[in-house]
């Protein structure tokens, strides 16, 4: 049981390792609110609770890679749509790179499995 | 009838239902307690409540617009528990966070962990004081002092090491201290619980008048619903109960364990006939094995094929009671080892001891005993050595009724001895004594059964036994045992005195009387065997005919 739950553990690490890079694209796509993210991050399971979404936002926004604004919603409170800024456009460039660099290391030495 | 609060979460009003707001409160200060400012609490707790705003108001578009606690359980689902995604908060290394900060506003459950932070041995001690609030000096203080019982409290102090998880991510090391407990908060969270309980029963209540026409089936499943609520809250109860339990009948038996292999303490084993079978493992493996390395790998087996078992018992206990869901893979997989490797010293020990016993050899005489009478009386000596000083160095060990064990330095002395009686082929009294030892090999066996030292007197009409024999110059028990046989002539008589019980073994008579009665009676050797003299009269199943015989035996009598 506990062997699961280290497996378990794994890949929540793993989603989460990628799960920055995958925001930023999503935002790379225009603008949207947290929940339009959550939708498309929860639809490729990448998310599996909602809660892991706000601090992650809130820091890369933090660090200067989003910018946002606020617009009043007719039902409900009024939301924050995020945007890339050039930074951000940068930063999700130099992931991608990273990224497929990743994933050629990855497939390379576990292609005999 | 349940009081409804107006809240504003985000710009949002909503009614909510009171057991409801508690718990959004108790989630959302969960959170809080997961974040620092440099994280940027407050915006990410704005935007964590901006969606359960909207997520509320996705799930109450009807008009009424009442919040209840199944819409907060689904809340809380959809966003997860705060330990499952504060992961981010530990990688970005921003975390500074100190204890004091949240440490008084967290309201989160208390647990137990190990304070790495302010330890001396393995932090035991200040994260169990952490947990009921005391100062670590006197928990301390007392370890050592148990450390002081056969360790004890050492080995106890290692398990909970093990048992109770280190505090390592700063959320751990709130639980750990949580909210302190004083009188005040006691109340608070006894307030808090009457309360949880009295709405839920309310609502129950309400949710029965509702439903009892339409919804039957509801209804039933409300009531399963509120029954299981209260068994559960009585099974934690039982379970905590239980977990107690356990940890203090583990604890118990292994002190006695310990004590009993390595000290010198008896051990009570049970009681038969008011007669409690005792001794200690120690002085028992003291008689059996040849040298001390034997016994000191036997205690070793012993400890581990018992003591682990024991072990893996309180800390089940201990994980039960301090609700721990850590698993320690290292500690039951090097338990298990430790275990197998006790089997493997007692089974090696026990085929080494098994080899010690593989030949028997015996040693018989014959002697006749020439009688002035016609009644020989036989009577047992349990005076076990001439010196007595040497007396209080002997312990007894009792294994059973007939046998009785001695020690001191030199020899052992055994009261393995079974005596019986048959009728002699001529018209004397004979006994034959046949001594016999288990040994290596023949020689050995012979060597041993020869060394037994057993003299039995016969003064007059009088033959005096020895309750115990002595095994010798050699000083171990190598199933050394005595065999008496007494040949009777037909005609003639023995008097079984009671102090010869002990060594009666299986005697044939005519009454098929048991042997522990046979004692304290006159006894006439009859063509059909032992006829029993001075018997009060047999009881009613016994047949007429032995009724007549023993009156015939009475006029062979002589007195």
């Amino acid at each position: 049981m506990g062997n699961a739950n280290d497996i378990e553990n794994t890949k929540a690490q793993m989603r989460k390792g990628v799960l920055e890079f995958c925001i930023l694209a999503v935002l790379s796509k225009g603008e949207a609110y947290p929940s339009d993210i959550i939708e498309q991050l929860k639809e490729v399971k990448l998310i599996v609770v909602e809660g892991t979404l706000y601090p992650l936002l809130t820091r890369i926004k933090n660090e200067g890679l989003l910018s946002y604004r606020w617009e009043e919603s007719n039902a409900g409170p009024p939301r924050k749509y995020y945007t890339l800024t050039e930074k951000g456009r940068e930063a999700l460039a130099e992931l991608r790179a990273a990224w497929q660099e990743l994933v050629q290391s990855v497939n390379k030495t576990t292609q005999h499995i | 009838m349940n009081k409804t609060l107006s809240i504003n979460i985000s710009g949002c009003i909503f009614n909510i239902e009171e057991d409801a707001y508690q718990e959004l409160y108790r989630y959302l200060e969960d959170i809080k307690g997961y974040f620092t400012d440099s994280d940027g609490r407050e915006e990410i707790m704005a935007d964590i409540e901006a969606r359960i705003a909207e997520l509320l108001t996705e799930r109450n578009t009807k008009p009424p617009r009442v919040v209840m606690l199944s819409d907060i359980h689904a809340v809380m689902q959809a966003m997860g528990r705060p330990e499952e995604f504060s992961g981010n908060e530990q990688k970005s290394g921003t975390s500074t966070f100190t204890t004091d900060e949240n440490g008084n506003t967290y309201s989160g459950r208390k647990r137990v962990f190990r304070d790495g932070d302010d330890k001396l041995i393995g932090g035991v001690c200040s994260g169990i004081s952490a947990y009921f609030d005391i100062d670590p000096l006197w928990l301390r203080l007392s370890f050592a002092a148990t450390f002081l019982f056969f360790g004890s409290g050492l080995l106890f102090y290692i398990l909970l090491w093990i048992v109770i998880p280190e505090a390592k991510t700063a959320s751990e090391k709130l639980q750990m201290k949580g909210e302190k407990v004083d009188i005040n908060n006691i109340g608070k969270q006894v307030n808090e619980e009457f309360e949880r309980i009295k709405n839920r029963v309310k609502r129950e209540a309400r949710e029965f008048d509702k439903t009892m026409k339409p919804r039957a089936k509801n209804f039933v499943q409300r009531v399963v619903y509120f029954l299981e609520d209260i068994f559960s809250g009585l099974l934690g109860l039982l379970k905590n109960s239980f977990a107690v339990l356990v940890i203090f009948i583990g604890l118990t038996m292994l002190l006695a364990l310990l004590s009993s292999i390595f000290g010198y303490s008896n051990v009570v084993l049970f009681n038969i006939d008011g007669q409690s079978l005792s001794y200690s493992i120690k002085d028992l493996m003291r008689v059996i094995f040849n040298n001390d390395q034997q016994l000191m790998l036997t205690a070793i087996g012993l400890f581990l094929l018992i003591g682990i078992p024991l072990l893996m018992l309180i800390y089940k206990g201990l994980r039960v009671m301090l609700n721990i869901k850590h698993k320690n893979r290292i500690f039951s997989s090097v338990a298990s080892v430790l275990f197998i490797i006790g089997l493997v010293i007692i089974s090696y020990v026990a085929v080494i001891l098994k080899k010690e016993f593989d030949y028997r050899e015996k040693i018989t005489e014959k002697i006749s005993l020439q009688l002035p009478g016609n009644t020989l009386y036989l009577r047992s000596e349990t005076k076990v050595s001439e010196n007595s000083e040497e007396e209080e160095e002997e312990t007894s060990l009792v294994f059973s009724k007939n046998t009785f064990v001695q020690i001191n330095d030199s020899s052992i002395l055994l009261g393995n001895i079974h005596f019986d009686v048959v009728k002699s082929p001529d018209d004397s009294f004979r006994l034959r004594v046949s001594r016999l030892a288990h040994g290596e090999n023949a020689k050995q066996a012979f060597a041993r059964a020869k060394q037994i030292d057993y003299h039995y007197t016969l003064t007059d009409t009088t033959l005096v036994l020895p309750r115990y024999f002595a095994s010798g110059s050699f000083n171990k028990y190598r199933g050394q045992q005595i065999n008496l046989r007494l040949y009777v002539p037909v005609g003639k008589s023995i008097y079984l005195n009671h102090s010869m019980e002990p060594l009666l073994y299986d005697v044939k008579n005519t009454s098929n009387m048991p042997d522990d009665e046979m004692t304290g009676r006159l006894w006439t050797m009859q063509v059909d065997g032992l006829n029993c003299v001075n018997c009060p009269p047999p009881k009613k199943e016994d047949s007429s005919a032995e009724a007549s015989a023993e009156e015939d035996s009475d006029t062979s009598a002589e007195y």
